[in-house]
C-alpha cells in the first residue's frame, strides 16, 4: 500500500516536535530532524573518536550521536525489502553521485540545514529559515530551467 | 538510559519515518521541483503535511511547557546552526545573505541528485548505487566542511 507524502510529511513534523520535547534532541532548538545536520553529528563523532581530531558538531550530539539516519536509513530498507521494491539500479555515474552529495552537504550545513530542518525552523518562527527556504526553491527552479530542461 | 534518549528517539523515529518515506517517496526538493514543472502537488504536500504537523507539535509542547523557546522570533537572532561560520554577532543580513547561498545550492544540486538528503537515504535503500555513493559523499563532505570550510571564517564561535 502507497503512502501520501501529505501523511509522511506530517508524520515528521509532529515527530521533528516530538524529539526537541519528548526526546530531547536540542540544543540546539528547532533540531528534532535534519538530515545533513544529522548525518554530520553523526560521522564527526565517529571519524573524532576513532581519528582524535575535534571536528565540530551540534551540542546535543557532543556525548553520543543522534541515530536519526541510520533509523531512516534502516526503516527505508525494511519498507522497500518487505514490498519487493530493493534493486540495484543507478541514476547518475557513483562518481557524479558522491560529488553531489559532497555539495549538497556543504551547501546544507552553510545554510544550517537540510529543507526538511530549513523547514523546521521557519515553523519554530527564524524568518531567516524562511529566506533559505525560499532560497532552496529558487535554486530547484534554476536546477530544473538550466539542468533539466537542457538534459534533454 | 537518560544520556541516551536522544540517540534512542531518533533512532525509533527515524525508522517510522524511513518506512513512510519509502512507501511515500516524499522528497521536498522533488515536491518543490514537481510544482514548479508540472503544476503537480502531489509530492509538494509532503512539504505541506511537514510545515502543519511541525508547527501543531510545536505549539501543542508549546502550550504544555516542554518546548519554551517556541515561538522564536527575529529579537532572538538566528536559530543556531552548528559551525556557524559567523557566529551569533552579525546578524540577520549576514544570516540571511549565507541562507540564500546555500538554499540555492542545495535547491540546485539537489534537483541534479533527483531528490533532497533524505531521498538520497531512502533511494540509497531501496538500492540505488548512485544514492549510496552520495551518501558516502557527504560522510567526506561533512569532514571537508568541518575541517576545512568552517576554519576559513575564524577561530570556532
Amino acid at each position: 500500500m502507497r503512502i501520501p507524502p501529505l501523511v509522511t510529511g506530517f508524520v515528521a513534523g509532529v515527530s521533528a516536535a516530538v524529539l526537541q520535547a519528548i526526546f530531547k534532541v536540542c540544543p540546539p532548538p528547532a533540531y528534532g530532524i535534519c538530515i545533513a545536520c544529522h548525518t554530520r553529528d553523526l560521522v564527526n563523532w565517529i571519524v573524532n573518536h576513532v581519528a582524535g581530531t575535534q571536528l565540530g558538531m551540534a551540542p546535543v550530539s557532543k556525548p553520543f550521536p543522534v541515530l536519526t539516519v541510520v533509523g531512516i536509513f534502516l526503516g527505508a530498507l525494511i519498507a522497500a525489502l518487505a514490498h519487493g521494491e530493493f534493486r540495484v539500479r543507478r541514476t547518475h555515474h557513483p562518481v557524479v553521485g558522491f560529488v553531489l552529495g559532497f555539495l549538497v552537504i556543504n551547501f546544507a550545513l552553510f545554510m544550517g540545514g537540510c529543507p526538511i530542518r530549513t523547514s523546521l525552523r521557519t515553523m519554530y518562527g527564524d524568518p531567516v529559515a524562511l529566506i533559505g527556504l525560499l532560497s532552496i526553491g529558487l535554486g530547484v527552479i534554476l536546477g530544473v530551467e538550466l539542468y533539466l530542461k537542457r538534459r534533454g | 538510559m537518560a544520556e541516551y534518549l536522544h540517540a534512542v528517539g531518533s533512532l525509533a523515529l527515524g525508522i517510522v519515518i524511513g518506512y513512510l518515506g519509502q512507501r511515500s517517496a516524499m522528497c521536498f526538493i522533488g515536491g518543490m521541483r514537481d510544482l514548479y514543472l508540472f503544476r503537480d502537488t502531489w509530492l509538494f504536500k509532503g512539504l505541506l503535511g511537514f510545515l502543519i504537523g511541525a508547527v501543531l507539535g510545536l505549539a501543542a509542547f508549546a502550550a504544555t511547557g516542554s518546548i519554551q523557546s517556541f515561538p522564536w522570533f527575529t529579537a532572538k537572532g538566528a536559530t543556531a546552526i552548528p559551525g556557524d561560520v559567523l557566529g551569533k554577532k552579525p546578524g540577520f543580513a549576514a544570516h540571511a545573505a549565507v541562507s540564500v547561498i546555500g538554499g540555492i545550492g542545495v535547491g540546485f544540486f539537489s534537483v541534479v541528485a533527483g531528490g533532497c538528503p533524505f531521498r538520497n537515504y531512502v533511494m540509497a535503500a531501496e538500492g540505488n548505487v548512485t544514492s549510496m555513493a552520495y551518501l558516502l559523499g557527504m560522510f567526506a563532505g561533512a569532514v571537508f566542511y568541518h575541517a576545512c570550510i568552517v576554519p576559513l571564517f575564524g577561530p570556532p564561535k
